[in-house]
């Protein structure tokens, strides 16, 4: 089993109903590991796991996080642990083209399009570097929050991003338009 | 302020988690570098478009029913003792959590390794050969004797003779 993540600054606990759990938290720990090992399909089995393995490790939340940052901790040993093991498996690039992002034609240039895009090239980083871009982007932490939740410093935590965010500008084609300075939620967005 | 430390500094300032006057040093070179205005507005698109394409990508997806069914057996499901393995890497992990006990288990580890290596130091294991030598090497050894006549060994005798008395037939 993995170990439970060290939790970091103090809040109020919140309560360990099953059902609770599972309905007010199993959705986003869902979209979170999705956007960590980009498959839809291992996403569910991930997510069953950390809810799973909180369950079982009920003991070790002290309530001095938020809940869902302690669920969150637990989700990231289990995708690391997922992608060690990836990396031992012979590579099936059929069954890799046939189960990651394959983005409708129809929709070229489309913000869905760009969405996909970016969610595939977020695969090509390393484990690390798409934690930490989840973490900021995704579940809106700060450096400092970041820091603690992946226990590294804030100088890693903010060289890791800075090379995490160069690494998708050179991976996101350029007419995209992804990283340029309107961004594509400008464009025609709500 | 010089725009090396905005750059070190930007990450933090758009957090707000800077010093209040570290916070307005920021703003201020801001204000007057244009090179630092165009990195913030950037850094500032870049996590808008990124943060959008995640909820769009993600928006939608949902727990299957089957997973959430597997979740709620699981968790109605009585706990297995833990393996004496587990119990094991348990104590193990608890133990390096503390710094204390991870230093006396080093340092009973090293006292053992020293222990060790001063006891089978091959210095110290000669010496007692040595003396062990002296009081076995018996005086009398086994030694060939044989005589000579024209290089040719005319008779010979194995008999207990002391090393003095073998050299002088000899």
């Amino acid at each position: 089993m993995d170990k439970v993540p060290r939790v970091a600054a103090p809040k109020e606990a919140e309560s360990f109903d099953v059902h609770q759990l599972v309905d007010r938290h199993g959705d986003r720990l869902l979209r979170s590991a999705y956007l960590l090992c980009g498959n839809k399909t291992e996403a569910q089995d991930l997510t069953q796991e950390t809810l799973i393995q909180a369950i079982k490790s009920r003991p070790g939340f002290r309530g001095e996080s938020a809940l869902y940052t302690w669920l969150h901790g637990i989700l990231l040993n289990v995708c690391r642990r997922y992608h060690r093991k990836q990396k031992r498996l012979v590579y099936d690039e059929e069954r890799v083209l046939q189960e990651t992002f394959q983005p409708n034609p129809l929709s070229e240039m489309d913000q869905d399009f760009c969405a996909a895009r970016l969610t595939a090239a977020m695969q090509q980083l390393s484990q690390e570097h798409r934690e930490v871009i989840i973490c900021r982007y995704y579940e809106n932490m700060k450096i400092e929050e970041i820091a603690r939740h992946t226990e590294v410093s804030t100088g890693t935590v903010k060289s890791r991003l800075y090379y995490a965010v160069r690494c998708l500008e050179h991976l996101i084609p350029k007419d995209l338009n992804l990283f340029a300075s309107e961004g594509t939620h400008q464009k025609g967005t709500p | 302020m010089n725009c090396e430390t905005f750059n070190d500094l930007l990450p933090e300032y758009l957090d707000e988690t800077l010093p209040a006057g570290e916070q307005a040093a920021v703003r201020e070179h801001v204000l007057k570098c244009g090179t630092c205005q165009r990195t913030l507005a950037r850094e500032e698109a870049s996590a808008k478009s990124i943060r959008f394409s995640f909820n769009r990508e993600t928006e939608g997806l949902s727990l299957r029913p089957e997973i959430r069914q597997n979740i709620l057996i699981a968790a109605n499901q009585p706990e297995a003792a833990p393996s004496i393995r587990e119990n094991i890497r348990a104590c193990w992990a608890s133990l390096w959590r503390q710094p204390a006990w991870a230093g006396a288990v080093l340092f009973c580890l090293l006292l053992l390794v020293f222990g060790a290596l001063f006891y089978l130091h091959p210095a110290k294991r000669s010496s007692a050969q040595a003396s062990t030598y002296v009081i076995d090497v018996p005086l009398q050894t086994e030694t060939y004797i044989y005589r000579r006549h024209n290089n040719t060994v005319v008779d010979a005798v194995v008999t207990g003779v002391s090393v003095i008395d073998a050299k002088l037939i000899d």
